[in-house]
Order: C-alpha cells, then structure tokens, then sequence
C-alpha cells in the first residue's frame, strides 16, 4: 500500500523534471559558471588554485544545490498536492515523514546529482589530482544530501510564506556550515596528501542524524503550512 | 444513532481563519445518502469549513468530532502536476490517495469519455478540462464521502449533468456529499440540506494580536 504512494511522490518529480530539462541543467550549469569565475579572476598560479579549490568548489555547489532546493514545496503547496499527502496519511495510517523523504530524496538527486557529474570537469580547472578530486566527490555527495534534508525542513517552515527563499536562506546556512568545514577540510587535506577519514565519518555522520531528523521536522513544518 | 451511522457529526465548531471568526457555533451530521450545500457568500469561510471536514486544519473551537477518512476532498487547486500529461496525472492522484490500482486502459478509457485530451500537458488543458481531470478519482475509486469545493466550476451543461448522475448514483449507493456551489445544482441532484454559514454574532476579531 504505501509502495505506490512514494513512487507516486517520487515519479511526479523525476517526470516533471524529464519535461523541463533545463531546469536541472541550469543548477549545474550555476555551478560550472560560478566556479570558473575564480580561477580567470585570480592569479594564474597553479599553486593558489589548489589552495582555493576546496573551498571555491564546496561553496558554489551548496549555493547551486541551495537555489535549486529552496522553494521545493511552494508549488506542491499551492496546488493542494501536500494536501493530498496528509489526507493519506490520515487515512492509511503512514507517516508523512516517509513522504516527505521520498520527495526529498528525489529532490537530491534531481538537484544535486547534476552538479555532482559537472565536478570532475570543474575540478580539472583547479588542477586537483585523482585522489583530491575522489574527495571531493565524495564529500560534496554526503554533503549535498545533509544540505538537501535541512533545506527540506527550512522550505517545510517556510511553506506558504512569502520572501520564503530569503528565510529558507537564513535558516539553511548556519545549519550547513558544519557540513561546509569538514567537507572542504577533508579536500585540503587530501589535496596535501593526509589522512581524510576523520571528516568523510564526520559528514557521514551528519547525514545520518539528518536522514532520521529532517524528514520529521519536515513533516511538521508541511503540516502547519497546510493548516494555514 | 437512526438506521445508518453517521460519517461525520460535529457539535458546537467554529472556523477561523487568520486570526477572524468565520463560522460558528456549528453542528452537523451527514449521514449516508445526505447532499449538504453549504451556501454563502465569497469569504465566509466554505472552504475552511470543507477543508476542517477533510481534516486537514483543526477547528478553532469544538465540542465534539467525528470525522470520515474515506473521503475525497477536491478544492479549488486541483493538485495536477502542469507539466504532466492528463493520464500520468490521474494516475499520481490515484496512487497518492492510496486507490487501489486500476490498468491503464481503465484510466485511458475514463478519460477519453470525458473529452480530456491525453497526450498534451495539463497547462495546456481548459478549465474545465482541468476540472473534469480532477474529478475523475471521484468516478474511478469509490469512496464514501466527497467534498467538494465548487465542483461545477468551469463544467459545461453536459459535463455538469454527468457528474450530477454520477453523484446521484453515489448517494443512492449509500455515499455522501458535502459541497459548496454558487451555481444552482443541476436537476439530477437532490439535496438533503442547505447550510448556509454564519456566525453567532457579528464577525469578530479572535485575538488582537495579529502576525503579519
């Protein structure tokens, strides 16, 4: 029973999505252009490139991700189909946390995968090696979803609001800076050739408390929007 | 009790909504069979009301609640993705309320009979081609009780007629609704009772504190 309600959920996103191709393009597109501004602004000096990259690379795909995640429960709002979501839930019995995960699951990987493919190339341009550059596939994949589950309860609150994007903003970025620290922490120190555990299983553990926490949160934020 | 238990009854509600007294106090019992038009003018709280029935907000004050989940609420937004085509549509809707599962000629079929163009997206689609897309559930997966927020909205006299029969057909078969309508209900379609809505007094303001 509730398996065709999440992919319900999931498959509204990923065909809507299929429609409007630019839409996902244009994320990693902010991404691409955002962190190629950098190295043409800066010195051409290999080495200042990789003292940047971490940072630079880390920053604009949080923004990208961040753009593209803020306002994802306006239109579901608006057009009644969260209403849908708790009447279900009512009747049925099944959490609308679980809901709320399956939509924000779909979310990162139709916001967050496409930066996520474009970072390779991007990397190129800071002269990252192949180990650097596994790094930070690795921690922007981790942090990407820890950033995707928070911007969730921050777009949950923000619900019908207007100026949501602004509030999704303020209440996202110090939340995030955390998975920010570690992450391209853990890129410098790979980039110098040190051991990069400690922060991927900090990350790792971030999402993790995120994966239980967020979609609650969540549920209640929608729930209240729904109400109003 | 009478012979049929009844699929709401609610004592002594009051709407509010942003902080002003809409409606209230309020009691109400649909039973199987009933037709309730809830009557009003624009702002006096109808929809509240229907979306208080489907539970989907609380009511500021109540004495008593009893309330039907096996219902199907259809307001004003419709909940259609505007990208997707009519039949993708009606199948997320179907599956998000938690329908059982019909084949796709099923849906196919239903919505070739309703005149709603399958392979263009629903933006594209006219008002009421929209509307009769998001009643559709209405006819494909029964449920006890329908609310629904201006259901003739945009309908032409054919369509209007149609899903007059469809509702009668409902009610006979032991179903309620409650709806809320500005246009006069099509002949098909005997209602039970009229609610007009009002306030014990004049409206109010609930608290003096606003949020803005």
């Amino acid at each position: 029973m509730t398996w065709p309600l999440l992919r319900a959920i999931f498959l509204r996103e990923w065909a809507q999505s299929l429609r409007q191709p630019a839409d996902a393009a244009w994320h990693a597109l902010f991404f691409v252009v955002v962190s190629s501004l950098f190295p043409l602004s800066l010195e051409p000096d290999p080495d200042t490139l990789r003292l940047l990259a971490p940072g630079v690379l880390w920053v604009a795909a949080l923004l990208a991700v961040l753009l593209a995640s803020g306002r994802m429960f306006q239109d579901d709002l608006r057009s009644g189909w969260v209403d849908q979501w708790v009447l279900t839930c009512a009747a049925t019995g099944t959490p609308l946390a679980l809901l709320v995960a399956a939509r924000l699951a779909a979310q990162w990987l139709l916001a967050a995968l496409p930066v996520l493919a474009v970072a390779p190339l991007v990397a190129l341009q800071f002269g990252l090696g192949a180990w650097p550059l596994a790094v930070l596939m690795a921690s922007l994949a981790l942090g990407t979803a820890v950033l995707v589950l928070i911007t969730g309860v921050a777009a949950a609150l923000a619900g019908g609001l207007r100026g949501a994007a602004l509030l999704v903003m303020l209440i996202v970025l110090p939340l995030v800076a955390p998975a920010i620290i570690f992450g391209a922490m853990a890129v410098h120190h790979a980039v110098r050739g040190q051991a990069v555990g400690a922060e991927l299983a900090l990350l790792g553990a971030m999402l993790a408390v995120a994966l239980v926490a967020c979609p609650l949160l969540a549920a209640v934020g929608l729930r209240a929007a729904v109400e109003s | 009790m009478g012979t049929a238990a009844a699929l709401i009854d609610v004592r002594g509600w009051a709407g509010e909504r942003g902080g002003l007294l809409l409606w209230g106090p309020l009691d109400l019992t649909v039973r199987p069979g009933d037709v309730i038009h809830v009557q009003g003018p624009n702002g006096c709280g109808k929809t509240t009301l229907l979306r208080t029935l489907a539970g989907l907000r609380a009511p500021a004050v109540a004495q008593h609640t009893t309330l039907c989940r096996d219902l199907w609420w259809i307001g004003h937004a419709s909940a259609l993705a505007e990208d997707l085509d009519a039949a993708l549509n009606l199948r997320l809707l179907l599956d998000v309320a938690a329908a059982p599962r019909l084949g796709e000629d099923r849906l196919l079929a239903h919505l070739a009979g309703q005149g709603v163009p399958l392979g263009r997206p629903v933006r594209l689609l006219s008002a009421g081609q929209r509307r009769k897309l998001a009643l559709s559930p209405l006819a494909l997966a029964p449920r006890a009780l329908w609310l629904l927020d201006e259901p003739f909205d945009a309908l032409d006299t054919g369509a209007c007629d149609a899903l007059a029969a469809l509702a009668a057909h409902h009610v006979a078969a032991g179903g309620a609704i409650v709806l809320t309508s500005h246009q006069p209900l099509p002949d098909g379609l005997s209602l039970s009772q009229k609610m007009p809505l009002r306030t014990s007094g004049k409206r109010e303001q609930l608290s003096n504190q606003e949020f803005s």
